[in-house]
């Protein structure tokens, strides 16, 4: 190939290129094809903007604003996914007495219980709404919008909240769900019962004229504690069907997992009482700290009787506990909102809140000093738990405006008779009563 | 105050500068590729009016795909030589393939009535001759690089060959438009000589 003469090549291609400018359609050709050509078009005109590109732009171009009115169909679709997104919105954020709580109550609600399938999830969501009905009370009573007619709706919804977690909690027994249907009842009272104890105590700390939603708010209260013993006496009857059982290795695994669930909610109730104890006034902490004793001691007792193989009892007692962690918590978290209508809020003059839990650690139940601990200083006087086994002595504050003084809580299953305290309870509207309908929840059998 | 037009005239005008483009794309497309994609048909099918017929058949159908199944064409001129070669494939499958010694009985006519001379007529015919001798691919790629003057990457997108296969198709081709012409200039060079 070297041996060739390189300049064949341009000579081969200039003869071809020749061929370029010879061989080619004449004019009359050229004319008939572009003839046929333009017919071809007119008859096959063009569709322009084709690509995904082009049609993105297009889309681009119809989401302006100024466009989307001009475009009736979709504009008005927009607009009633716009409407309906902000009305639900909205209406998640009602209260009773605004204008779009039934929509909260008839509507959006129910929607979102569809998505709870299973029995134990509809339970668990019905006791979830009937938090968010005692939270819209505390919201009400924090905005001074408590007023007759809300408070009639308040108790109408709760009382039939109730009625359905109750029917919920009734369909996890018929499928031998007791454990979490006892979960749920004991939980449901321990809400109500604590938050019915954080409105007696704004009734006790404020005279009728300082208050104008004291009428309405006392109705509400007998409401609560009407509720809260009803489920209280469902959770201690379903207790008793679980004490009864006789699947004694079951029943271990059981307790042991509520045990755990026990210990983890009392640590976030002591937790939450760290961390809230300069936001809470004096009697706050101390109402906390008593129903949180009472968990650690109920938690002791449940302790005890598993070592003694009575895992049913044992499991009643852990839930127990379980349920006054809980108790403990909503006390906190409601008084805190509310502590603007809490006319005790200054700090008694002779024990700061820090005292009281430093007196609280001297008062250790699983502490042997402190169990015959008897001391009281300034203006508390002693509280005494009776464990059965202990004995605990616990600091409480005097407080002048009770009708009523503590009654012993006691969490003692085999001794307690609490029917007599629930029975006063609907005339009593003082915030010790409380303790004696949350104390009895296990009780009542 | 000055009115804004509304999105329906907006989009009404902007649909008929659009098809105003297209139109005006592929009517230009044709003045500039008519004489060469008819070339590239007839050195083919070496059929003055069987090439005129692919010709028009190959702007038809880019026209088609364009319009009746919305799809873009960025390079025109390639889509072009792409149709009218898969229509070469095509009706080469349908026609009897006519050999050398028939088109030289029939006489080859590749300028049509262009008014070359007689001399000039016969040298194209020559040419077409001798380049009607070289196989495909590599008659194709010598078309393509030294009759209508495409560089090696446009030809490698009209055939869809690696570039560097177009250079070797290109190379060969020569070589063997070379040897033939040698062959036919050889005696007459004896006799010259």
């Amino acid at each position: 190939m070297k041996n060739e003469p390189q300049h064949e090549i341009p000579i081969e291609a200039a003869r071809l290129h020749q061929v370029s400018t010879e061989v080619r359609l004449t004019t009359d050709e050229r004319d008939t094809m572009r003839k046929n050509i333009l017919s071809y078009m007119n008859q096959h005109p063009a569709i322009p903007s084709t690509t995904v590109f082009t049609r993105f732009k297009e889309l681009l171009n119809s989401l302006q604003p100024r466009v989307i009115l001009l475009r009736p169909v979709g504009a008005v679709f927009l607009i009633l996914v716009l409407i309906s997104a902000s009305t639900a919105t909205a209406a998640e954020q009602s209260l009773p007495g605004d204008i779009l709580y039934p929509v909260k109550i008839n509507v959006t609600e129910p929607a979102r219980g569809l998505l709870a399938l299973s029995t134990e999830a509809q339970a668990e969501w019905q006791s979830l709404l009937l938090e968010r009905r005692m939270n819209e009370a505390t919201e009400l009573s924090e905005q001074g919008r408590l007023d007759k007619n809300n408070s009639v709706i308040v108790s109408r919804q709760i009382t039939e909240q109730v009625t359905k977690t109750e029917d919920a909690s009734k369909k996890l027994q018929r499928e031998d769900q007791q454990t979490t249907a006892v979960t749920i009842q004991s939980s449901a009272a321990a809400s109500l019962a604590a938050q019915a104890q954080v409105f007696a105590r704004i009734n006790s700390d404020n005279t009728p004229d300082e208050n104008q939603d004291d009428t309405s708010r006392d109705a509400l209260i007998l409401t609560m504690r009407k509720q809260a013993e009803h489920v209280a006496a469902a959770a201690a009857k379903t207790a008793a069907k679980i004490e009864k059982r006789t699947d004694s290795d079951a029943l271990k695994r059981t307790a042991t997992r509520q045990q755990k669930s026990s210990e983890d909610a009392i640590d976030a109730a002591k937790s939450l009482l760290t961390k809230r104890q300069d936001e809470l006034d004096a009697q706050a902490v101390l109402d906390a700290q008593t129903t949180l004793d009472a968990a650690i001691n109920a938690g002791l007792e449940g302790k005890q009787l598993f070592a003694t193989n009575e895992y049913g009892k044992a499991y009643v007692k852990f839930q127990m506990a379980e349920s006054f962690s809980k108790q403990a918590s909503v006390l906190m978290r409601t008084s805190k909102r509310l502590r603007s209508k809490l006319k005790n809020t200054e700090k008694h003059p002779d024990v700061t809140n820090k005292e009281i839990l430093e007196n609280d650690k001297n008062n250790d139940p699983t502490s042997e000093s402190s169990k015959n601990k008897t001391g009281s200083e300034g203006g508390s006087v002693e509280l005494q738990i009776s464990t059965g086994a202990n004995v605990v002595s616990l600091p409480t504050i005097e407080n002048n405006s009770r009708a009523n003084t503590e009654s012993k809580p006691s969490t003692d299953t085999e001794s307690q008779e609490p029917s007599k305290q629930d029975n006063q309870s609907e005339t009593n509207l003082s915030p010790s009563s409380d303790n004696g309908v949350l104390r009895s929840i296990f009780d009542l059998r | 105050m000055e009115e804004t037009p509304s999105y329906t005239s907006m989009a009404k005008d902007d649909h008929e500068r659009g098809k105003e483009t297209l139109e005006r794309r592929f009517t230009d497309a044709y003045e500039l590729y008519n004489d060469a994609i008819f070339r590239f048909c007839y050195f083919r099918v070496f059929n003055r009016e069987r090439a005129k017929e692919l010709t028009q058949e190959a702007f038809l159908k880019t026209w088609h795909y364009q319009t009746e199944q919305g799809k873009t064409i960025d390079n025109l001129r390639a889509f072009l030589y792409r149709t009218a070669r898969n229509l070469i494939i095509d009706d080469s499958r349908k026609h009897t393939t006519v050999s050398l010694d028939e088109l030289r009985e029939q006489g080859f006519d590749p300028t049509g009535d262009g008014g070359n001379s007689i001399e000039q007529g016969a040298e194209i015919s020559l040419i077409v001759q001798h380049l009607a001798t070289v196989p495909e691919p590599y008659r194709m790629a010598v078309h393509l690089r030294y009759i209508d003057r495409l560089s090696p990457q446009e030809i490698a997108e009209i055939t869809d060959t690696p570039v560097n296969t177009v250079s070797v198709h290109i190379h060969r081709g020569i070589e063997k438009l070379r040897t033939v012409t040698s062959e036919e200039h050889l005696p007459n060079d004896n006799n010259q000589l």
